[in-house]
């Protein structure tokens, strides 16, 4: 009996030669237990087969992302962080030929770096000390992603993202230097943090608000 | 599903390991249903199955650098899924068998009209996954679900393809069991 049992996986397996599976086969069905025993045993794996798999629950991309340990920053990045705050700064001074100088030597690197675009740079000089931020977030599957925060008093219809290539959302935020908590909301209802940010503050519901911190 | 073979990721785990975390939302998104689906039907508990989930991803990232190129990111995903439910289970065994038991009973003991639903809401297949003991339940949803052959299963659960085959047989025998009782039970 059990070495019939293994004849039986043997089939369900599709293990063996033709031959060999054609012998099983005519053994299955000549014995009308082993039929019945076979056929129990192929419905219930069918069954299981059907089940099939169970989708991941709704933003669980972004639910992972935003628990991700904090990144090492390289010694590349230190370099871009140093002309990126160096930039307002000067900005801040800006009276002179030298400080002008390194507006171009560094709105050049930011180009090459960034491919940011360039009415970016128009913006911070109109308003002094306000710099453009730009936000992304990762979301291929909403249908709309919001920003909220207290630049915007956590209006969640003030500022929406557009979607780029390959599921990236993106906005940009004239911001005044300073600290600021933000969330994205993903299609009107689901509140996420951002996986990129900073650092991170409890909210005080459980969750942890994204921090952008605006040095002058 | 045994669809990933390819190697096509590995260039988005080397972009992963120079510090591009967007890139890893996109390995994430590639393979969510993947482990969410192994946890859930690990562990038959949706919330369990989220925390392992995403557990599982991001001890995934934790250890990218241990990730041998030249084997199939999947299989290295499945394990660390699969040790995850492990962990998880372990911990919480005495609540889990009790859970079992007390789902198992709540559609005998009603009346005919709340048996029907309960027959039509309750997940036959989860079920009877949650009343197999751990080691057949892995090699079920591996096989059945997943569709992986034993060699890539022998490989993840670090078993020789043999003794998987006898643990499978057996698992076999005793879902079956398990599901004609339910049939039996539901009738």
């Amino acid at each position: 009996m059990i070495k019939d049992k293994d004849i039986l996986h043997k089939l369900l397996d599709g293990e063996g030669s033709p031959e060999e599976r054609k012998k099983s086969e005519s053994q299955v069905q000549a014995d009308p237990a082993l039929r019945k025993e076979y056929e129990d045993l192929a419905r219930s794996l069918r069954t299981v087969k059907e089940g099939g798999r169970v989708p991941a629950p709704a933003f669980f991309t972004a639910e992972v992302m935003s628990k991700l340990p904090p990144r090492r920053v390289s010694y590349g990045e230190r370099v871009r962080e140093f002309f990126f705050r160096g930039r307002i700064l000067r900005w801040n001074l800006a009276s002179g030929l030298a400080a002008v100088g390194v507006v171009i030597i560094t709105a050049a690197l930011m180009l090459r770096l960034y491919n940011k675009p360039v009415e970016t740079s128009s913006a911070h000089l109109q308003g002094e000390s306000v710099i453009i931020v730009r936000l992304n977030f990762y979301a291929p599957q909403a249908a709309r992603v919001a920003v909220a925060g207290d630049f915007n008093k956590w209006n969640v219809s003030a500022n929406i993202l557009s979607k780029k290539n390959g599921g990236i959302w993106t906005t940009e935020l004239p911001l005044k230097p300073g600290v600021y908590t933000y969330m994205f909301i993903v299609d009107g209802k689901t509140w996420v943090t951002d996986p990129r940010a900073e650092t991170y503050r409890d909210d005080g519901f459980g969750y942890n608000n994204s921090v952008l911190r605006i040095k002058t | 599903m045994n669809d990933h073979v390819s190697t096509d990721e590995y260039p988005l785990i080397k972009e992963c390991l120079s510090g591009d975390r967007d890139k890893y939302a996109v390995l994430v998104d590639r393979y969510k249903t993947m482990v969410y689906s192994v946890a859930y039907r690990m562990l038959g508990d949706a919330e369990a199955a989220n925390d392992m989930a995403q557990e599982s991803f991001i001890s995934a990232y934790a250890g990218l650098k241990s990730f041998h190129f030249g084997s199939k990111f999947s299989s290295w995903l499945y394990r660390i899924a699969v040790n995850k439910c492990r962990d998880y289970l372990r911990g919480k065994k005495e609540m889990v068998s009790l859970d079992a038991i007390a789902e198992v009973s709540a559609c005998r003991d009603v009346t005919p009209e709340e048996a029907a639903s309960c027959r039509q809401t309750e997940d036959v297949v989860q079920k009877a996954l949650n009343m197999l003991p751990e080691d057949y339940r892995e090699i079920i949803i591996l096989k059945h679900i997943e569709e992986l052959d034993y060699k890539e299963i022998a490989a993840i659960l670090g078993v020789g393809v043999n003794a998987l085959k006898v643990r499978s047989h057996r698992g076999r025998e005793m879902l079956k069991k398990i599901l004609q009782e339910k049939t039996v039970a539901a009738q």
